[in-house]
């Protein structure tokens, strides 16, 4: 530990192994009778601009084999007779655009009714696919009530009633003969969909598909094809795609058009509809015929992600499950688990603009699988444990140098875990750095621990401890360890072909290296065409990523409404039990302990390349997983900047090193490079693209500015000094600015568009501010900060039930409507509430006029209270939320602390800090064991989850209690002491010091100061 | 049968659902009818009207109302694969035709016309094309047996195209 540093005692949170009691690992379905539907049904609707979003119009296409035989139009039950007028005359004077043999040549207009007829027979009866671009949306705009899915699979999620009819006195009843359509929302590029099931099904519903002997099976339902094109387009893209950009592409002739849309119905708009209805069906044969290159054994409309490409993969390669196929002791994978941590990722240079050269490291995680061999756990016999002997360990790390890493021999002899008791060793914690942030945050810091107890030691994989050693000089101490071991290959092994084009025979090839190394091969193919070439190295690249790393970290949450008994494996080697109400159970490929590695040997691979800089007197910018940004200028030299080791004209300075010095230390990461020469010559640690001019091809100056982790932008600046962000299309081939923390908000020049340069705009004013270039104030600043967000499952609709109340269905906010969320300001909140469970949304409205007149409502009190809201004035009233305008979220982005590390004198770092930041001391204040961290993690950036502390699993251990330590100190205290300090009330005191009541997590924290302060008041 | 029907999604939920009753890609075990609407949805094993009617003692022929029920008396007596056909293709025919709920004459003649083209194509589909289809099927039991030319050096020398 630095001199005069005071470790700073906080609390880590370790993931744990989590098996729940009705069972950990469940089987696959078995894929039964799946051929792809020939009958497909693409639709698309049309809603109103206002809050309600309710079904203006809309049409679909019918086809068979590919050829359209039927398209109609249909609108919404309550359309002004005007607008249906315009439709009726649309019908009579357009044809339909089927197929001149075959199909219907009349186009048609139906009631919302028989269109869900229409849907019913085609997705039910038929069993056909019903394809659409946020098939959610489309689904619930024709729906006629809501509820929320009782299914197991579906729990958290909606049921669509579409299918209702009139009784004998006419009024509307649901059809309970007919099944719901249930939908769970993942994210915002996915969703389960399916049928419920029917009351007193029909024999031939029950008749399974493809059944060769057309016997009805009593326990069988039907859940139906649904295709969403988002979910299939990022399966085979691993990126988020609008309709527009999907079809953009896939190549689709007959392309999204644009169009203003006001919710009235014009010819032109019916125009719109339709063609998006057409681009939809022919984006959906391009995708399939894409997705059918892969021929794997998967329905497309159960591929969620990538990753259910890559396991559909492993599966056709022969390759069964680690832990589905052996037994492998729960306690190591509590082990790995706990040693699993996310890339590195921070800034090191604080809001000073520094010259850098941007580096990134070829394809990180699919590099450090091939340098580690984990392919050959993947494809083993047998996967063992060898216990490691302390000194073994020990000898290991002792011999670890940068040039002992720099021999690729030295990174297959990783794949261990050990225990260590931390005293100073830099180690990745995982910590509430701050408590404003309040989220978890993965740092890479001092760590020291309390005791020497053994059992207080905390489980690494060895990278990590390497890193350590490389960047302390000092071997941690090891107190138990443990080493991987692979055994003979699968004899179920089989060579597959990728996307009908690269061999691949897991028998002898590594396919993490395969992959890479195919596909840059393909980059000098003359054979292929140039959309070929880019589609199969899209292919490629999706294929490494997806099977390198996440599908072993896989961890799946179930959403329900009771507590579950829980198993958790942790860094104990008996696990404990306690019961939680979402807990996680392992996805099909999942092992912790080649998750770990792989995450652990990219973080040493950015230990590696920090430790080249600096022994060279450099240092850099920032990081994020696998790129760096080195300071660094043509020549070398100093810099100014505050916390400098070094001085310039007599300010603090840091030394950039010279472009020749970066070269060179990329030149020195060629030893690691993994992959058939022949393919990939050079070094793995890329000096990128953005460094060069695209016009002209020569090298130019690069510069940084870093705010925080994830937080950063590149720059260049013109000979004036002017700067000017790297943009793709304008300077760049990619934008080098992040959106992160911003990109939820609308745009606040246009709400309802998609430009997101306002961003450029708001970084080039930070930019230029850092400067001390002068700058105009954004003319957006004092508009109120709106995001926009779904409705996506009944949780979030709850505040909002009210609004619904007495309303037929088209006027209701119905399920995946727009919503509106805002933030509020510090002391901003109306008197009384509780900030932590304090949040404001409102019904969708594109008009920002309104926003500050309209009622909001708190999505946390039970009667759906009502506030307005103001972006002036200081503070909030009783009814009056004062929320964040634009400048001030701009603000506290540009002074967003990077709290997981310090500033020169050691202190966290601070909204003002500025320049060198350095690790913090962190001394373990005990621990937490959670779940995965990036449960829901997107709706909280949306604002449709209030805070991280509703997303994240906490398995409380009873044997590590600390409430258990503290209750006989709190009840030493005086009440009206504790009820003066703590704020809370005599009973729930009463009942706390009783033992009958347990605190809330923050109560407890503050229990616990008082407490600390108590015992140093009352020790001698 | 492949002409335009008005209601395509109707029709496919019909053709579908008949022959999921019956079982995919299942044929008759006697005869090897393929047509799902002649197969029988239960019978195990598998048969055709027409091989169920043998097996029950029942005749294989039923008479089948040439323009529909509704647009005359006249009945054809037809082989029961056949009808089963007939009667599915009835479903096919423009809106109000089978139905003729106003006894229109003109949409009784329209019926009638319907009719005689779908009994001629299944004329043609159970005579001519059966016979084309009993050819290709006997010359791949001869090249299987006979080899790939078992016609050369046989009195079929000379029927040799070309």
């Amino acid at each position: 530990m630095a001199a005069g540093m005071t470790p700073d005692p906080l609390k880590l949170a370790i993931r744990v192994y989590p098996v729940p009691d009705r069972g950990d690992e469940r089987k696959r379905g078995k894929l039964r009778h799946w051929r792809r539907p020939r009958y497909m049904l693409a639709l698309d609707a049309e809603t109103g601009i206002d809050t309600a979003q309710a079904l203006t119009l809309g049409s679909y296409r019918f086809y068979e084999d590919g050829i359209c035989l039927e398209e109609s139009l249909f609108c919404g039950d309550d359309l002004r007779r005007a607008d249906r007028a315009i439709l009726e005359t649309y019908v009579q004077t357009h044809p339909a655009a089927t197929d001149r043999r075959r199909g219907v040549p009349q186009l048609r207009l139906l009631s919302r009714e028989e269109f869900c007829e229409k849907l019913y027979q085609v997705a039910f009866d038929l069993r056909g696919l019903i394809v659409g671009f946020n098939l959610p949306f489309d689904l619930s705009r024709v729906a006629v009530d809501f509820g929320a899915a009782k299914d197991r699979r579906f729990a958290g999620g909606f049921s669509l009633v579409l299918w209702d009819y009139a009784n004998e006195s006419g009024e509307r009843r649901i059809n309970k003969y007919r099944p719901r359509i249930a939908i769970k929302h993942i994210d915002s590029k996915r969703a389960l969909k399916g049928f419920t099931g029917t009351r007193e099904a029909d024999l031939v519903d029950l008749i399974p598909e493809g059944s060769e002997s057309g016997e009805p099976e009593d326990d069988y339902k039907f859940r139906g094809h649904f295709l969403d094109l988002r979910t299939l387009a990022f399966v085979l893209t691993d990126r988020g795609h609008t309709l527009d950009s999907a079809c953009k592409a896939f190549g689709v002739e007959q392309g999204k058009i644009a169009a203003v849309h006001r919710g009235d119905v014009t010819p032109g708009y019916i125009d719109y509809n339709r063609r998006d209805v057409a681009a939809t069906a022919e984006l959906a044969f391009k995708l399939l015929d894409e997705y059918d290159r892969f021929d794997v054994d998967l329905q497309e409309t159960q591929a969620y992600s990538p990753a259910s490409l890559g396991k559909a993969h492993l599966r056709k390669m022969g390759i069964a499950p680690i832990l589905r196929r052996q037994t492998f002791e729960k306690r190591y994978l509590g082990y790995a688990q706990s040693a699993f941590f996310g890339g590195r990722t921070s800034a090191h240079i604080r809001k000073v603009p520094v010259p850098v050269v941007y580096t990134d490291f070829l394809s990180m995680y699919p590099s450090v699988n091939a340098l580690m061999g984990l392919w050959k756990f993947v494809t083993a016999e047998n996967v063992c444990v060898v216990h490691m002997e302390v000194s073994e360990t020990v000898d290991i790390l002792r011999t670890i140098t940068a040039e002992k890493l720099f021999d690729p021999a030295t990174w297959s002899t990783l794949t261990a875990f050990a225990r260590v008791i931390p005293s100073g060793d830099i180690l990745p914690t995982r910590a509430k750095y701050s408590l404003e942030s309040n989220d978890y945050q993965v740092g890479l810091n001092y760590l020291s621990a309390d005791g020497d107890d053994p059992k207080d030691g905390l489980w690494y994989a060895l990278p990590d401890l390497a890193a350590s050693v490389l960047l302390t000089g000092r071997v941690p101490r090891v107190v138990e360890a443990f080493r991987i071991v692979a055994n003979g290959q699968l004899r179920t092994l089989r060579p597959i072909t990728l996307r009908g084009a690269v061999e691949v025979d897991p028998w002898r090839d590594d396919f993490f290296r395969k992959v890479i190394e195919e596909r840059k091969r393909l980059a000098s193919d003359t054979n292929l065409s140039d959309e070929e070439r880019e589609r199969l190295d899209k292919a490629l690249k999706v294929l490494a990523n997806a099977t390198s790393y996440g599908i072993f970290a896989e961890m799946i949450r179930e959403e329900g409404a009771q507590k579950i008994p829980v198993t958790c494996y942790g860094i104990d080697p008996k696990p404990f039990r306690c019961e939680v109400l979402n807990p996680e159970h392992a996805g099909e490929y999942c092992f912790p302990p080649l998750a770990s590695l792989i995450t652990a040997a990219a973080r040493l691979m950015l230990a590696l390349l920090e430790r080249c800089v600096t022994d060279l007197g450099g240092t850099y910018a920032m990081e994020d997983t696998d790129s760096m940004a080195i300071v660094a200028t043509q020549r070398g030299g100093l810099i100014e900047c505050p916390g400098g080791a070094d001085h310039k004209r007599a300010k603090p300075a840091i030394r950039a090193l010279s472009w020749a010095q970066v070269d060179a230390i990329a030149k020195r990461f060629e030893a690691l490079n993994p992959y058939d020469r022949s393919a990939i010559g050079g070094s793995i640690l890329k000096i990128e693209d953005d460094n060069r001019d695209p016009k002209t091809g020569k090298r130019r100056q690069l510069w940084c500015l870093a705010i925080s982790a994830k937080r950063y932008a590149l720059f260049v600046c013109d000979r004036n000094g002017e700067p000017a962000l790297l943009r793709e299309g304008v300077n760049n081939k990619e934008d080098r600015y992040s959106e992160h923390g911003l990109g939820h908000l609308l745009n606040p020049t246009d709400p309802q568009s998609d430009d997101r340069s306002w961003i450029a705009q708001a970084w080039l004013t930070i930019v230029r501010r850092s400067l001390e270039l002068p700058t105009k104030a954004l003319r957006f600043e004092k508009r109120v900060a709106v995001g926009r967000t779904t409705v996506s499952s009944p949780a979030v609709m709850k505040p909002l039930r009210a609004l619904n109340d007495g309303k037929p269905y088209a006027k209701q906010i119905k399920p995946f409507n727009f919503i509106l969320t805002c933030h509020v300001r510090p002391l901003g909140h109306p008197i009384g509430v509780d900030p932590e469970r304090f949040h404001l949304i409102a019904p969708y409205e594109t008009d920002a006029r309104k926003w500050e007149m309209m009622h909001w409502i708190d999505q946390y009190s039970r009667d759906g209270k009502r506030y307005r809201i103001t972006a002036s004035g200081p503070h909030g009233s009783r009814r009056l939320v004062r929320v964040k305008s634009y400048g001030d979220v701009l603000r506290e982005y540009e002074y967003h602390a990077e709290s997981k590390c310090a500033d020169i004198d050691g202190k966290p770092c601070g909204k003002q800090t500025v320049g060198l930041l350095q690790r913090r001391h962190i001394a373990i204040d005990g621990f937490d064991y959670i779940g995965k961290e990036s449960n829901k993690l997107e709706q909280v950036k949306e604002g449709g989850v209030p805070a991280e502390s509703d997303v994240y699993t906490v398995y409380a251990d009873p044997r590590r209690d600390e409430w258990d330590t503290l209750l006989p100190v709190v009840k030493r205290i005086p009440l009206p002491e504790l009820e003066r300090d703590s704020n809370l009330d005599r009973r729930t005191l009463q009942r706390i010091r009783s033992g009958r009541q347990r605190p809330h997590a923050a109560n407890m924290a503050r229990l616990k100061v008082i407490a600390s302060k108590f015992l140093r008041r009352a020790l001698p | 049968m492949a002409q335009r029907s008005n209601d395509p999604i109707g029709t496919a939920v019909r053709k579908s659902k008949t022959r999921r009753r019956v079982g995919q890609g299942v044929i008759c075990s006697q005869c090897g009818e393929s047509r799902a609407e002649a197969l029988v949805a239960r019978s195990r094993p598998k048969l055709c009207m027409q091989c169920y009617a043998v097996r029950r003692g029942k005749k294989t022929t039923e008479t089948h109302h040439f323009a529909g029920k509704a647009n005359s008396k006249i009945t054809v007596e037809v082989p029961a694969n056949d009808h089963r056909t007939l009667s599915d293709a009835q479903y096919e025919w423009p809106a109000g035709v089978l139905s003729n709920t106003g006894a229109s004459p003109l949409l009784a003649a329209a019926a009638f016309l319907n009719g005689t083209a779908d009994f001629i194509e299944n004329l043609i589909v159970n005579s001519i094309r059966y016979v084309a289809d009993f050819l290709r099927r006997l010359d791949t039991w001869l090249r299987e047996r006979a080899g790939q030319f078992w016609w050369r050096g046989t009195e079929f020398d000379g029927w040799q195209p070309g």
